[in-house]
């Protein structure tokens, strides 16, 4: 909580017009929205392009904002709505080109992947909390898949301590994603309701 | 979108393990609703497939996209630069803020052209000017039996008659009564983009919108206490069993004993809707004679040729006096309406009224564009043009 405590005094800058905190805003939201936004139009440059429409109208609209949760929602709704635009325009297109890999185009997948964006920002956020052995063991075996032996020559450690390590990582992540991340997404999703609009059609 | 929190809750006990029997049944309930749901509370009950999810996540932070990230803060950082141009940039500088500087003269000439065009021939061309205009605020004046008209300070919110005085809510001084003159009518009245609240006399709270006004005396006398209305205003009236507090609006009659309601009776529009939220309230329309009772989550309109009563969800009618819009399946001409009036612009269509209607809610301290935004109908369909017009294509 207190990465989001250190975040809301950066708005309160960012609100009066500081282009350093705006950057640092960017620095910490952009990786969250891109993942959502590629996630929805699978296109790269076009991802790049909604990410960056969407910081500038932050920046625009930035007298509006003195809290990180608002900033956050706000984001989310604005590249949302122009990721599920673009989207659908081009399901249209491509109607009959059955060969197309599936498209997100309805809300429910859009909050979905919202959800999973700031959860896994969490488990990032984590990592960087886990001691040096502790986030080696983890990084080698679940991020890199590599097997106990390579682990143990690599890291110069036992089996034994591999397991340890790993066992130990694991739990202090789930631990963390239980008492710290969720209760910001929690309280991220009374602002995201407040500014969020549905089209309904 | 309502259950959100709920099922953010139940996520969250769902990883903790701590979820109930009934719990689980309604997160079981909401993973079938979508695939997308399921396809998340899977990815979340299993510890592979959850690291195989951070491991797609993890991509966002290599080389790759770090640099793409780069570039997009590159090119955003440069496009906002000339608004923060010091005195003091070096030469090079200066050269780029003049050419900025020359665009936007171009930009500015270009559209003085257009105008003047568009006088000449008013179908000819679409003149946007690409502006935003800021929201409203505590905004009123307040008109005393001798004419005398005070505008009051935007840095307050409210204003409270005594019985020897009227003062703004936090006791600053405003306007000394002479008791001996007897009650004097006075009028809060709030132009578009201004709300205020008044509490009157026996101790009723009036919350003005937008465009409205609201006559009342200084003080209450007689059987009845009578107010008139024009416009939208919430009230939340005092109890005084023995004397009741009657509401009067061009086409109805409201009496109260004691109460919180909304009503909306702006000239513009065809209907007068009275929204109870708690105890009871008569209505009476004016032009048939017609009594009707409302009870809590009940609303009334009433037009000159009858009075329909319904069940509504209150929170949409009364969410302005907490400072947000708030629209379920609201028609896109009434949200439109509702923008009108806090953002003091009058909307034109060029075409049929878009049949669309939204849910959501959204803070009224957003500017015009930041709103339209997130309605997400800015693209091509509404912009902001010259004298704060709002056109719908």
């Amino acid at each position: 909580m207190s990465t989001e405590l250190l975040l809301n005094e950066v708005v309160v800058k960012f609100q009066r017009g500081d282009v350093l905190a705006f950057k640092k805003l960017f620095e910490s939201l952009s990786r969250q929205m891109l993942y959502v936004t590629q996630g929805i139009v699978k296109d790269t440059q076009t991802a790049d392009e909604i990410v960056s429409d969407g910081f500038l109208k932050l920046w625009e609209a930035r007298r509006q904002f003195n809290n990180i949760n608002s900033v956050r929602a706000y984001l989310y709704v604005l590249i949302r709505n122009a990721s599920l635009n673009h989207a659908r325009a081009v399901q249209q297109r491509i109607k009959y080109t059955p060969l197309e890999e599936h498209v997100v185009v309805s809300e429910p997948e859009a909050l979905v992947k919202i959800i999973k964006a700031e959860f896994y920002q969490a488990v990032y956020r984590e990592l960087t909390y886990l001691t040096r052995k502790q986030e080696a063991v983890f990084r080698l075996s679940v991020i890199e898949g590599r097997g106990t032996e390579e682990i143990c020559e690599a890291l110069q450690i036992s089996p034994g301590s591999v397991f340890t390590h790993r066992s130990a990582a694991i739990k202090a992540l789930r631990k963390g994603l239980r008492e710290h991340s969720w209760a910001s997404i929690l309280c991220f999703s009374i602002f995201f309701l407040r500014f969020s609009f549905l089209f309904c059609l | 979108m309502e259950q959100l929190d709920d099922i953010l809750l139940l996520l969250r006990k769902h990883v903790a393990g701590n979820l109930t029997e009934a719990e689980r049944k309604l997160l079981n309930g909401w993973s079938k609703q979508h695939p997308a749901n399921k396809a998340l509370l899977e990815c979340i009950s299993d510890e592979e497939s959850f690291f195989t999810g951070y491991l797609d996540y993890r991509t966002m932070y290599d080389e790759e996209v770090s640099g793409r990230l780069q570039r997009i803060e590159d090119t955003i950082m440069e496009s906002i630069k000339p608004v923060h141009v010091n005195r003091d940039s070096r030469k090079r500088g200066m050269f780029r803020w003049m050419s900025y500087a020359a665009a936007v003269l171009l930009v500015t000439s270009a559209s003085i052209w257009f105008v003047n065009q568009g006088q000449t021939d008013s179908q000819q061309i679409e003149t946007v000017i690409i502006q935003d205009i800021q929201p409203g605020g505590n905004r009123a004046t307040l008109t005393l039996t001798d004419g005398r008209m005070i505008d009051l300070d935007e840095g307050r919110d409210g204003v409270v008659i005594g019985s020897d005085e009227i003062t703004y809510s936090d006791r600053t001084p405003l306007v000394v009564v002479d008791r001996k003159e007897g009650p004097m009518w006075l009028e809060l009245t709030t132009p578009k983009g201004g709300t205020y609240q008044v509490t009157l006399s026996d101790g009723t709270r009036v919350w003005l919108n937008a465009a409205s006004t609201l006559k009342y005396p200084s003080v209450f006398e007689g059987k009845e206490r009578v107010v008139e209305i024009t416009g939208e205003a919430y009230f939340s009236v005092a109890k005084r069993a023995n004397q009741p507090f009657k509401l009067i609006a061009e086409g109805q009659e409201l009496t109260v004993l004691g109460t919180e309601f909304n009503i909306s009776a702006y000239a513009d529009e065809e209907v007068i809707k009275t929204t109870l939220v708690k105890g009871q309230v008569q209505v009476q329309n004016t032009a048939s004679g017609k009594v009707s009772s409302l009870v809590p989550n009940q609303q009334s309109v009433v037009r000159p040729t009858n009075t329909e009563i319904m069940e509504v969800d209150v929170q949409p009618y009364v969410a302005w006096k907490d400072g947000y819009f708030c629209f379920r399946r609201t028609a896109f001409k009434d949200v439109m309406r509702q923008l009108a009036r806090w953002y003091d612009v009058q909307i034109v269509y060029k075409g049929d009224i878009p049949q669309d209607t939204f849910s959501g809610e959204m803070g009224r301290e957003l500017t015009l564009n930041a709103a339209l935004e997130l309605l997400n109908v800015s693209a091509v369909r509404v912009q902001i043009a010259m004298g704060n017009q709002l056109i719908v294509h």
